[in-house]
């Protein structure tokens, strides 16, 4: 799918005077559109009596991206903020301890919310800020407004619905303006559309011919006509309206107008020097601020699970509130425990209703153990995630040279997915290819002619001319092919510029003529150059003739009557010209599976054949037709488009159907094939991935052979794969029933055999398959059957891709990719998706899948901004999934592990003590430590080591893909480890209660008698926990550089040094003095440091007693490569890629007559040609190369040879 | 279009080693052959430990008499709070088999006292303690004012229910002749407690201070009359009063009450023969189903005679090594397999 539904532009009508002026009375039936505005162009209202003036309201020309004004951004931002469940969550606990009396002072909640919530208050309200300082800038930079013909300087924001504006060169537009003239005398007008959809090639506007010869203010000034537009909608490439310009004599003058007319806000004028433009649409109605609207949220695996613990977490909170407080009822119902002498109630906590009491209470011990859920982890992960993409927009090894593109980040929140990705669907044009077109070959009427040889991009001198393979033809043969050439001059939408310092410059390898070709299609210049090669060169298109240059250097003018522009539903487009002499001509390019049909003269056969042939080595051809048209038929036909073109509703397909009828009975001319090199090193990576036990999909717009052979050339498929084929073609012999339940007999009967382990794939003894299958027979399966049994097909289907170690679709519409992802997505697996495009045909499927890669390629930049991560090229996405990926989950799933661990650690002890203080709700650790726990104590080296591990080296992940599968599914957050954690948890917490318990419980612990209270035993607890938990993680951390050591040290530092201070002063600010010199006589007390030594080993050595054992005994892939590292790994010489096809001598061997192995090598190596720089054979390189149009005569070898 | 280089420098990343992940750094793995090292370490490290402390909390002494029952009449009487004004003695002799050497120290004890209930915790007012303001009793809740308004002193919960049983230690001799062992009453309480957290108010008289104020409802005589002679153990300063206002951690507790003057007769410690406790009964436990004894006990470095702190390391450096040898069998174990593999 190189080409993309653009808006090409249609040419101005200069020789359709007959059809427009007759257009007004065949619009009036569309006059009762809902959805319609009527511009007043310069504020001049019509002659009177023509329309009635309804006076409609426009928002100013403000654009407003900002959410919050000065005024409504505290309540506005809280009411946002508190919509989050987490922060609600926080935020009830605070009120309950504000609202009842709770061992825990509101602070130890509210000042960790107070926190969490001022940061990201000012977080967001500093990126409105510079949001607003943005619009500021942007609505006051002055316009220029022509003011009863007048030229005045105003704001922008001024600017209203009907102004007429003047642009000058290389300003951008400040609104949606209709283009009424430029001073270029033909009324065109360049424009890049950079900051709108980043492509950065000129795109030409047309003003509107009635118009177009206003040049100065005066005369646009005395403009008198009104434009009847849709309302605004998003869409940059729609656009339906009309203008009826007034004049004194006539009646008005109607116009259609369409997107051609249309420049956008956003959009950049270039090599004009100033055009008039009235303003249809103003600030937030703009194309531009439409396409603002954010994309829908997506989540992470990791995340999902993290609310999965959560809600256990939750459970687990609220049994423990209802055990405590159903046993504190029960403990009391004895009266002397009830209000024992020392401890009487309140005559008014006499009086309260047990119910109420027992509710409070309830409250109370909800408060007391909502730590178990912790404020900070959201603030944690939500650091870790933002901190941690910046690792991959700083990769060096992700930025590509060549373009000075590195990675992008559009959204954090899906980091960790990208090291569970277990599907990836990706395109093939322009990603796992180059989108670098280069013309191969034409095949007219059956024979052959290829263009100079090139190497290494430069033109062999010696070889001059064509390269005609065939012998000279005959007369006839000869007027054919020049028709053929002619047409591929004309048919296209390429731009001509003779300006070199325009960016992304196509140089025509013709030194001579400094051509350069611009299209937002790559095919299209290529075939244009390649002509030029043989012999024709497009000079330009002038006052609506193209003139190309022919082989005698004579320049052939032709009047371009109509463009019938490309879409990839016809895939195919046309031009209707006028030659010098008169005659009209119809030329048609495109697929040929949609020419094909529509020819009825021609030797189709013998160049389906040659098609089919390039098809397979993986060109991608288009075929070209013609029709001469006498001046009736195109009269007609310009009627035709005229009634379509000034529809306003449904034009698209009014202009479908008018093509339909156009585009038949034509003559087959020939066909052409272009190459599309692979990317650098996409073979190696899609190893890797496969390797990495991802399921690689190529989901592609090309023929099913083109796509085939990239495939074998990116190594998707291998010698040794069955391909199965699940076409249009073998549907039509068989039904869809019986193809499907065959195919999956083959591949089941043979999975029966194996064990169906996802792990054990992709050895070289076990047979793999392939499956192909293209868009029509998707469809069929994707249809709903009449009976209703939907699933039947689609569970059958899927199954059998499952089997498949790849699968290629091909014919794909843009929806049908989506389509594919979505199903994936949701069989039952529920596998994590991930789609690669670099064009806007992939923007679909790149917003279905879990994670969307977008190629900043040549294609625009509309996927790179759809995406999630947008990365250079296809190659990157190894280091992307494999190590960075990997490095992500392997963090996230620590990070939320260990924060769930380390508040088991933190509560259930508060829970325990509740045990032996008759459930009064007295909390065990002093409230400094409640607060800070979290927050300060042990909430560095958690960050730090969720920002820094590297459980294993980066070299060792990119060089051993497998370890990839060691985190695939989830595998650190199932539930089994998540309830180790826990567990483990719980027996720390055991230990650190009861461990200081009994030291306590009967003895003195200091050498002079004197006793230590509740407050010692809460911070003894406390500090055992501090560094235990401070000290697994020191445990789990494998990479220790000094940072880390200066963050866990440190922190455990902090906590001893805050603690004494916390303790070494009495606050003036506290009304009470608990901790006063706590801290420091414990320390004072020999037993206490040998009890903090003992506690904290003994909740250690479990966990590092399984981590030995487990190593041990099971280790995994991971710890295999972590125990022997130094050693070296005779699986490393798998990965060397393609050693042995670079080596010389293969180049001799002519491969088998099996197609696709010798094409995959003929790709690889062409692939590999801008490193291995071998010199053309000097006999090969000058001769002429024949092949016989007989593809079963080919030899594939020598095509080798030639492209190398 | 000018700016392109510049934009391609500016898009390019930085390549310092935190940026590209590869700062220098070492590598942990829990591989065997590591951790067994380590393990045997901790291992013969906790067995030691282990033996010094049981060996260290062996060589203490320690004698606990529950006086709950032996006293029954005195409990009896305290179980009605209108008798609060009747005094109630009750003598109880035990035989010291072997002298206790060093410094002893008494102790009260008490079980199913629960003055770690939150109500109670909370109910004192440090700002009186501190002799700053000594009608500040906001936080002192129930036990705040008495029935005609005037400040308790010292008010709360916690200083309500003072323990405020007088044990004296007295030495028989022989038959006839009773000396009573000299305790001392300081230094029985934190130094920051004593010289920081409490404070008299200012004044020579305390009496004079406390004008206006009112004893605790459950104290037989006003806090400056706790200890008449010794103006620095009177008032707030009181080491009892001091020590029974810091909470008990769990509901059974001891608290210091007095150690040993080593003067005399008791140079060296307590020396074997016949002692009694005479003990004035005000103390009432049984209303809340508690008991209270009397410990005299000696320390050592690692403070009384739990056993607990050395078996728990010895069991730990027990298990520690049973876990390393087992880590090492596997290892030797599958090294041979390997080695065999490699051999075939």
């Amino acid at each position: 799918m190189g080409q993309e539904p653009h808006a090409k532009a249609t040419y101005s009508e200069a020789g359709l005077g007959p059809c427009s002026r007759t257009m007004y009375s065949e619009c009036a039936g569309e006059e009762n559109w809902v959805d319609s505005r009527t511009i007043y162009v310069g504020h001049r209202e019509p002659p009177p009596g023509a329309e009635a003036y309804i006076p409609q309201r426009y928002p100013d020309n403000r654009i407003v991206s900002s959410k919050y004004t000065f005024w409504n951004f505290i309540p506005k931002n809280l009411f946002e903020q508190f919509r989050r469940v987490a922060n609600f969550y926080f935020l009830i606990i605070f009120l309950v301890q504000l609202i009842i009396d709770t061992p825990t002072s509101p602070v130890t909640s509210g000042l960790p919310l107070f926190f969490v919530i001022t940061v990201t208050a000012i977080k967001q309200g500093y990126e409105d800020w510079l949001r607003h300082k943005a619009d500021n800038a942007m609505n006051q930079c002055p316009v220029h407004f022509i003011q009863h013909g007048k030229l005045v300087r105003k704001q922008s924001r001024k600017l209203r619905v009907g102004d007429i504006v003047m642009v000058k060169e290389d300003e951008t537009f400040p609104c949606d303006l209709i283009f009424l003239s430029s001073n270029r005398g033909d009324g065109t007008c360049h424009v890049t559309t950079a900051s709108l959809d980043g492509e950065s090639s000129h795109k030409t506007h047309y003003a509107v011919q009635d118009t177009k010869g206003f040049h100065t203010e005066e005369d646009i000034g005395g403009l008198h006509a009104t434009i009847e537009c849709e309302q605004p909608q998003p869409d940059l490439y729609k656009f339906v309206g009309r203008i009826n310009v007034y004049s004194d004599l006539n009646d008005p003058v109607v116009r259609p107008l369409g997107s051609e007319n249309l420049l956008l806000r956003g959009a950049t004028l270039k090599n004009t020097e100033k055009i008039f433009g009235v303003a249809i649409y103003t600030g937030m109605e703009t194309k531009m601020a439409l396409n603002y609207q954010s994309k829908s949220q997506k989540r992470s695996a990791v995340e999902k699970s993290m609310n999965a613990f959560l809600i256990v977490y939750l459970c687990i909170l609220i049994s423990k509130a209802l055990i405590n407080t159903v046993l504190k009822y029960v403990w009391q119902s004895e009266p002397f425990r009830d209000e024992p002498w020392y401890n009487q109630k309140t005559e008014s906590e006499r009086q309260r209703n047990l119910f109420l009491r027992a509710f409070t209470d309830f409250l109370a011990f909800m408060v007391l153990f909502n730590y178990i859920i912790p404020v900070s982890m959201y603030v944690t992960v939500e650091m870790q995630k933002f901190l941690g993409s910046y690792f991959i927009t700083w990769d060096e090894d992700m930025f590509d040279e060549e373009t000075g593109e590195g990675p992008l980040v559009n959204t954090s929140d899906l980091n960790e997915e990208l090291g569970q990705v277990e599907y990836i669907f990706t395109d093939k044009t322009g990603t796992l290819t180059e989108n670098n077109m280069e013309f191969k070959e034409c095949c007219i009427e059956g024979h052959v002619y290829v263009p100079h040889v090139i190497c290494n991009g430069q033109v062999l001198p010696e070889s001059s001319g064509i390269d005609m393979i065939d012998s000279s033809p005959s007369v006839n043969g000869r007027e054919r092919e020049e028709l053929f050439f002619r047409a591929l001059c004309l048919c296209h939408t390429v731009q001509v510029k003779d300006d070199d310092s325009v960016d992304g410059p196509r140089k025509s390898p013709d030194g001579g003529k400094s051509c350069v070709y611009i299209s937002s299609s790559p095919d299209e210049v290529a075939l244009v150059e390649g002509v030029q090669r043989l012999g024709f060169t497009y000079l330009r298109l002038k006052d609506n003739y193209m003139e190309l240059l022919n082989r005698e250097n004579h320049v052939e003018r032709f009047e371009l009557l109509e463009i019938l522009s490309f879409d990839s539903v016809r895939r195919r487009m046309s031009v209707i010209v006028k030659s010098a002499t008169g005659e009209i001509y119809l030329f048609c390019k495109g697929a040929d599976s949609s020419i094909f049909p529509r020819v009825i003269e021609g030797k189709v056969d013998q160049i389906r054949a040659r098609v089919e042939r390039n098809a397979v080595e993986g060109l991608r051809t288009l075929c070209v037709a013609y029709k001469r048209l006498i001046q009736e038929e195109y009269e007609g036909i310009c009627k035709l488009l005229q009634a379509a073109k000034v529809a306003l509703q449904d034009r698209e397909k009014k202009l479908a159907e008018a093509y339909e009828q156009i585009e038949k009975d034509l003559i087959l001319l020939g066909a052409t094939a272009v190459e599309d090199r692979l990317q650098e090193k996409a073979a190696d990576t899609i190893e890797a991935l496969q390797k990495a036990g991802i399921k690689v999909w190529v989901l592609t717009g090309d023929k099913m052979e083109t796509a085939a052979a990239t495939c074998y050339a990116c190594k998707l498929f291998r010698r040794n794969t069955q391909l199965l084929e699940l076409t249009t073609k073998r549907i039509e012999e068989q039904s869809l029933h019986d193809v499907l339940f065959e195919l999956s007999k083959t591949v089941l009967r043979h999975s029966g055999s194996l064990t169906r382990d996802n792990f054990s794939g992709l050895s070289a003894d076990t047979q793999d398959y392939g499956l192909i299958i293209d868009g029509a027979a998707l469809s069929l399966i994707m249809k709903p059957r009449e009976d209703g049994s939907s699933s039947n097909y689609r569970e059958l289907f899927l199954e059998i891709c499952r089997s498949c170690s790849a699968v290629l679709c091909c014919r794909m519409a843009p929806l049908q990719k989506a389509q594919i992802v979505k199903l994936i997505k949701f069989s039952k697996e529920h596998p994590i998706t991930l789609a690669v495009g670099d064009g806007a045909n992939d923007v679909s499927m790149i917003l279905e899948a879990h994670v969307g890669i977008g190629v900043i390629g040549k294609e625009g930049r509309q996927a790179a901004r759809n995406s999630d991560y947008a990365i250079p090229k296809f190659k990157h996405l190894k280091k992307m999934l494999l190590v960075h990926g990997h490095f992500y989950y392997i963090r996230i799933s620590e990070l939320v592990q260990y924060f769930f661990y380390k508040n088991v650690c933190f509560i259930f002890p508060q829970f325990l003590y509740q045990f032996f203080c008759g459930f009064s709700q007295q909390t065990l650790y002093d409230t400094a430590y409640l607060t800070l726990y979290n927050i300060s104590f042990t909430s560095l080296p958690i960050l730090l080591y969720s920002l820094m591990e590297q459980h294993i080296g980066i070299d060792v992940l990119k060089r051993d893909p497998t370890l990839y599968r060691d985190v695939a599914k989830n595998a650190l957050l199932r539930w089994r480890v998540f309830i180790y954690w826990t567990l483990l948890g719980l027996f720390d917490a055991l230990v650190f209660f009861f461990g200081a318990y009994f030291m306590f419980e009967n003895t003195t612990v200091t050498s002079n008698g004197q006793i230590f209270g509740n407050w010692t035993f809460g911070t003894l607890v406390f500090t055992v926990m501090v560094f235990t938990v401070t000290l697994k993680l020191a445990l789990d951390t494998h990479y220790w550089t000094w940072i880390n050591h200066f963050v866990i040290w440190g922190s455990l530092l902090f906590y001893v040094v805050f603690s004494l201070l916390w303790g070494g002063v009495i606050w003036p600010f506290l009304n009470y003095q608990r901790m006063y010199y706590v801290f420091i006589q414990m320390l004072s007390s020999g037993p206490a440091w040998l009890a903090i030594v003992l506690l904290v080993t003994i909740s250690l050595l479990p966990d590092v007693l399984k981590k030995v054992l487990c190593r041990q005994l099971w280790p995994t892939a991971t710890e295999r490569v972590q125990n022997g590292c130094a050693q070296p790994r005779d699986r490393d010489s798998e990965f060397t890629p393609l050693a042995s096809l670079q080596s010389p001598g293969y180049q001799s061997t002519c491969p088998s007559a099996a197609w696709y192995s010798s094409r995959s090598q003929q790709v690889t190596l062409a692939a590999w040609k801008g490193k291995v720089s071998v010199e053309p054979p000097p006999a090969l390189s000058g001769s002429r190369h024949h092949c016989s149009s007989s593809p079963s005569h080919s030899c594939p070898g020598s095509r080798v040879q030639m492209l190398v | 279009m000018e700016e392109r280089p510049q934009h391609r420098l500016s898009r390019l990343p930085d390549n310092s080693a935190l940026k590209q992940q590869e700062l220098p750094a070492h590598r942990l793995y829990f591989t065997a052959r590591r951790v067994l090292f380590v393990f045997f370490t901790t291992g013969i490290f906790c067995l030691c430990m282990g033996i010094i402390l049981i060996l260290s909390a062996r060589s203490t002494q320690e004698i606990e008499i529950n006086y709950t029952r032996i006293c029954a009449n005195c409990a009896k009487l305290r179980e009605n709070a209108s008798n609060f004004d009747k005094e109630c003695t009750c003598s109880i002799p035990f035989y010291l088999s072997g002298k206790m050497m060093g410094n002893v120290y008494m102790y009260y004890k008490l079980y199913g006292f629960y003055q770690n209930l939150y109500r109670y915790v909370r109910s004192r007012s440090n700002r009186q303690l501190v002799g700053k303001d000594i009608k500040a009793v906001d936080d002192c809740a129930p036990f705040k004012m008495s029935d005609n308004k005037t400040p308790i002193v010292p008010c709360g919960a916690i200083a309500n229910s003072m323990f405020n049983d007088t044990i004296i230690l007295l030495h028989n001799i022989n038959s006839s002749v009773q000396i009573k062992v000299p305790m001392l009453k300081s230094g029985l309480t934190w130094w920051t407690d004593k010289y920081v957290k409490f404070q008299n108010p200012s004044s020579k008289n305390l009496a004079d201070e406390f004008r206006g104020t009112t004893k605790p409802p459950n104290w037989p005589k006003p806090i400056y009359d706790l200890e008449k002679k010794d103006p620095r153990n009177n008032g707030f300063l009181n080491d009892d009063f001091i020590v029974w206002m810091r909470a008990a951690a769990f509901p059974t507790f001891k608290k210091l009450y007095g150690r040993l003057n080593r003067t005399h007769h008791f140079i060296e410690g307590l020396p074997a023969g016949n002692y009694s406790f005479n003990i004035t009964y005000n103390f009432p436990v049984t209303r809340f189903h508690g008991e209270k004894s009397v410990v005299l006990s000696t320390l050592t470095w690692c403070g009384g005679n739990s056993l607990f702190l050395g078996l728990a390391y010895t069991v730990t450096g027990a298990i520690t090594w049973l876990a390393s040898f087992a880590m090492m069998a596997i290892h030797i174990m599958l090294k041979n397999k390997k080695i065999s593999v490699f051999h075939q």
